[in-house]
């Protein structure tokens, strides 16, 4: 599927070079830019990228590669990052991550999305929030002090198509 | 006992406005900057506080400013690195969802001392929320004249941009971050040369973690002795510490350097959760070696007593463990982090992490060997200190005082 950036991402694209002396740095946050809209980074999301900052694909393809916050392939309708670090194993993070794998039928993989496309689990190192384990991210939102019960009542309410609703900035967790 | 002394908003963690910011007292200390302190002569003031960076390595912060080139062409760059990528660490989070006009007046001072009219905040990726305070603080401060062109009216330039990382612990590096802000992948950089002197773009840069830079607001407006009389005499001033695992209440708490860890432990976060025994402790983030519970009881909070312990103070992040926990598998949790971090640039350290995850994943699995423990402490000895950067070493943190300190555990594992 063709990728190019809206016009109004055009002019966010414009404000984001013009933070820095140098067209390389807008490379990350263009990828984010296009992962907010797409979900993933596409083959031709790294095309555009390339094209718009005049740099080889390669270098662009490249730096996709490194960064673990982007994803190389397309993800279920919700993507839920989970903490496997070790505040977050030792309060129950790892029976999360077990009840996950088991409810997406994921067999033996650590991560991946379930039949019906719905959810994507990935597992991700630390996030900074130790102090309020386990955690885990849904699309990219912060969920704070879980527990098994609480991750079965947000999926269920996920999976009947609730919609989240983004704490206001400064508000988020606690 | 804690005590918000520098950081009052992350003890009432309440929104912080301009105007809340500026009712208390806030941007008073880069007024009297601009009015007044000659850019060397600030250095030489946060030197004399004695204030060291947040950041893990506790590197003098005025010192490192010092070592900008006097004379030179080149533009000065000045980096903020809120990266927060060390487990256990989650106090740089509050500082820019409470305090983000304390940050950003630091920075500017920073600015001032060290020349430099640009400046970037360098924030892990999945802080969205978080960047949103700090771009909303930005906003507010452009709107009010205290960002951008002739700042409060004195002819100071300079302006701070927001810069999201992108998913990777090693970003957190100084000179890995520097590529990463340059847009390339974030490998670390051999030192020499240091960033003071070639850094980003090419250009001399300064680069200090949040807590760092927003401690310095503070220290100008109260002076630097009465910074110095907060701590103990080689560790001056307060610490954040972020404190998680098995206490009935973990947070961000702020204390005097020199505080007893068993007084915070007990006193601020309420002790260990009902009926369980304090096992072990990490003082300072994943990467430094861990204590057992009776080389915990004597430690103060601050440099030298962490080094006394044979451990460090790090970023300050306190992981406090019960009896519940099993200490190989705490350092196979760890293990499998720094393999999966490791940026794979130095063959110990790409190396030296996968066989010790894999050999303790197989210990924890019970496929060991007795032989495991020594071959896992010769691999720590092959990869300390021969690595681009510090990551290395930091993954033989865990692993060589878990083996060392609770050996009959691992031993257990291959009877
Ligand atoms: C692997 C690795 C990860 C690091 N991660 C961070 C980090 O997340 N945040 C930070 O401030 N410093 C981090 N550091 C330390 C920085 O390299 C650097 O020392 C620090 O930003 C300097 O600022 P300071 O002097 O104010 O502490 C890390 C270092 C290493 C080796
Ligand atoms: S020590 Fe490890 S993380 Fe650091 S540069 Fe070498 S391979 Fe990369
Ligand atoms: S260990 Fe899970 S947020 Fe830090």
């Amino acid at each position: 599927m063709a990728f190019s950036f809206t016009a109004d991402e055009g002019q966010e694209v414009e404000r984001i070079r013009a933070r820095y002396p140098d067209a390389m740095s807008a490379t990350i946050p263009l990828l984010h830019l296009a992962q907010r809209r797409m979900r993933w980074i596409s083959p031709e999301v790294v095309d555009e990228v390339a094209r718009v900052l005049e740099l080889p694909r390669v270098h662009v393809a490249d730096v996709v590669s490194f960064y673990t916050m982007f994803q190389r392939q397309p993800v279920g309708r919700h993507l839920i990052s989970v903490c496997r670090t070790l505040s977050c194993h030792v309060l129950g993070g790892r029976e999360i991550i077990d009840y996950l794998r088991q409810r997406l039928g994921l067999g033996d993989a650590h991560s991946g999305t379930d039949a019906a496309g719905t959810f994507t689990l990935e597992q991700v190192e630390c996030l900074a929030a130790c102090g309020s384990a386990p955690v885990l991210l849904v699309d990219g939102v912060y969920h704070e002090n879980m527990s098994l019960e609480k991750v079965k009542a947000l999926l269920d309410s996920l999976e009947k198509g609730a919609s989240l609703s983004r704490p206001a900035p400064g508000e988020g967790g606690n | 006992m804690a005590e918000f002394i520098c950081f009052p908003a992350l003890q009432s963690k309440t929104r912080a406005s301009l105007d809340h910011y500026l009712e208390d007292g806030g941007y008073r200390s880069l007024k009297q900057a601009l009015d007044g302190i000659a850019p060397a002569d600030l250095t030489a003031l946060v030197k004399a506080s004695g204030l060291r960076g947040r950041g893990g390595a506790g590197f003098p912060t005025g010192m490192k400013w010092s070592f900008l080139p006097k004379q030179q062409e080149l533009p000065v760059y000045l980096v903020c690195n809120a990266d927060e990528g060390e487990p256990g660490t989650f106090k740089d989070r509050d500082i820019l969802r409470y305090a983000p006009h304390q940050l950003i007046e630091g920075m500017l001072l920073a600015c001032h001392a060290i020349g430099a009219r640009v400046g970037y905040i360098y924030i892990r990726g999945e802080f969205q929320e978080e960047a949103a305070c700090v771009e909303r603080a930005l906003a507010e401060a452009r709107g009010a004249g205290l960002l951008g062109k002739d700042i409060l009216g004195k002819g100071f330039n300079a302006d701070l941009h927001v810069h999201m990382g992108a998913g990777a612990y090693v970003c957190g590096e100084e000179t890995a971050l520097l590529n990463s802000l340059e847009g390339r992948r974030g490998l670390p950089r051999t030192k020499p040369p240091f960033p003071a002197v070639v850094g980003l773009y090419g250009c001399p840069t300064i680069i200090n973690n949040v807590e760092t830079l927003a401690a310095i607001p503070p220290i100008v407006a109260n002076g630097p002795e009465w910074y110095v009389g907060l701590g103990t005499p080689k560790s001056p001033g307060t610490k954040l510490f972020s404190v998680s695992g098995h206490v009935k209440r973990p947070g961000v708490y702020e204390c005097r350097m020199g505080t007893p860890l068993m007084d915070l432990i007990n006193g601020d976060c309420g002790g260990m959760r009902e009926g369980r025994q304090l096992k072990v402790v990490i003082p300072g983030g994943s990467s430094v070696p861990m204590l057992t519970a009776q080389e915990a009881a004597t430690l103060s909070l601050d440099y030298e007593s962490c080094m006394e312990h044979g451990t460090m103070l790090g970023s300050g992040a306190v992981i406090v463990l019960d009896d519940t926990v099993s200490i190989p598998h705490l350092v196979q949790n760890l293990g499998h982090f720094y393999a999966h971090e490791s940026c794979g640039q130095c063959t110990p350290c790409r190396e030296g992490t996968q066989w010790m995850h894999r050999i303790l994943d197989r210990l924890v699995g019970g496929r060991g060997k007795a032989s495991d423990l020594d071959l896992l402490l010769d691999i720590c000895k092959h990869v300390s200190f021969r690595t681009i950067c510090a990551l290395g070493d930091a993954a033989t943190g865990p692993v060589k005082s878990g083996v060392t300190k609770f050996r009959s555990e691992f031993e257990a594992l291959v009877r």
